[in-house]
């Protein structure tokens, strides 16, 4: 016979501060490690494999499309004033494209369908410092 | 192998069908929150019964059973949705089974929320390895707290559950 009275146990804290306590760590490594102001350069892999690098520039008024191939067919990425997105995805759920713009170092957009993963790296005046940790 | 018994048998079918019925029902269900991995893990409110109803043996054999039914129902079978959901469901059965043997044990609620984080952390540990990049650990905090309100609730639906199935000696 189960019989639970209490609604809540002791050790139930435990598991609430270790959870919150893991996530603002996790959250806030990564956002105090990053710049916004560097130029970033975005690096485009399909299966590990790096695809494609482009330098993202702050004054870059003008959209630029590119098309990738991924593994469920093409990805359409556009660039625009220091910012890069997933403008057109084949997969179903649209999370990369949902993702929208990102600009700072250490920033990820990813579609696991497509095995793609644009990720945001030091810029071209990078002095050699990593400064985003994981 | 033991032979089962007929109870345990009836037991298992019974189990796993609601457990499958759950899985596809939330596959059905739109995501509300654009952000991978969200969701309220219906499936795992049956996980959760059983291992306090139930053996480990048993509960293991319901998880794996409606991993394996719902993937073939929902089309996904063998695909990159079916892995994820495969080792979310391991890794929160794992966890909250460990949880029942600490010395303390947390309450219903405690072992669904711990449970939940432990099924997004194996989602994103498989998806990493799958994408091949470590990065994809930046939606960990996201998924960590989301666990939070997802398994309060599997959690309270949980102990209600339980106070009204355990007095029909189902055991």
């Amino acid at each position: 016979m189960v019989k639970i009275k209490k609604w809540f146990h002791r050790t139930d804290v435990w598991i609430f501060a270790v959870l919150l306590f893991a996530a603002l760590l996790l959250w806030l490594v990564p956002h105090l490690a990053t710049e916004s102001t560097k130029q970033a350069t975005a690096e485009i892999y399909v299966d590990k494999e790096l695809v494609e690098t482009i330098v993202l520039d702050l004054e870059q008024n003008q959209a630029q499309q590119y098309t990738v191939k991924g593994a469920i067919g093409d990805v359409t990425i556009e660039t625009k004033d220091g910012q890069i997105r997933i403008k057109e995805a084949p997969c179903n759920d649209q999370i990369c494209v949902h993702t929208s713009w990102i600009k700072n170092q250490g920033q990820v957009i990813v579609c696991i369908p497509s095995h793609l993963l644009i990720q945001l790296k030091n810029g071209a005046d990078d002095d050699g410092t990593d400064t985003t940790v994981y | 192998m033991k032979s089962k018994t007929t109870r345990q048998i009836a037991i298992i079918g019974l189990f796993t069908a609601m457990a499958v019925a759950l899985h596809i029902a939330e596959a059905l269900l739109p995501n509300p929150v654009a952000v991978p991995g969200v969701k309220l893990g219906l499936a795992n409110l049956i996980t959760l019964i059983m291992l306090f109803m139930y053996p480990f043996s048993w509960t293991l054999e319901v998880v794996l059973l409606r991993v394996v039914i719902g993937g073939l129902l929902t089309g996904l079978f063998f695909s990159w949705a079916f892995l994820l959901s495969l080792a979310g469901a391991l890794t929160a059965l794992v966890v909250m089974a460990a949880l029942r043997k600490l010395p303390r044990p947390p309450s219903v609620i405690g072992v669904s929320v711990a449970g939940a984080a432990a099924h997004n952390i194996g989602q994103l540990a498989v998806a990493s390895l799958m994408v091949q990049q470590q990065v994809l650990l930046f939606y960990l905090p996201i998924l960590l707290v989301s666990a939070i309100p997802t398994g309060l609730l599997i959690g309270v639906a949980a102990k209600f559950l339980l106070d009204r199935i355990s007095p029909l000696g189902l055991q």
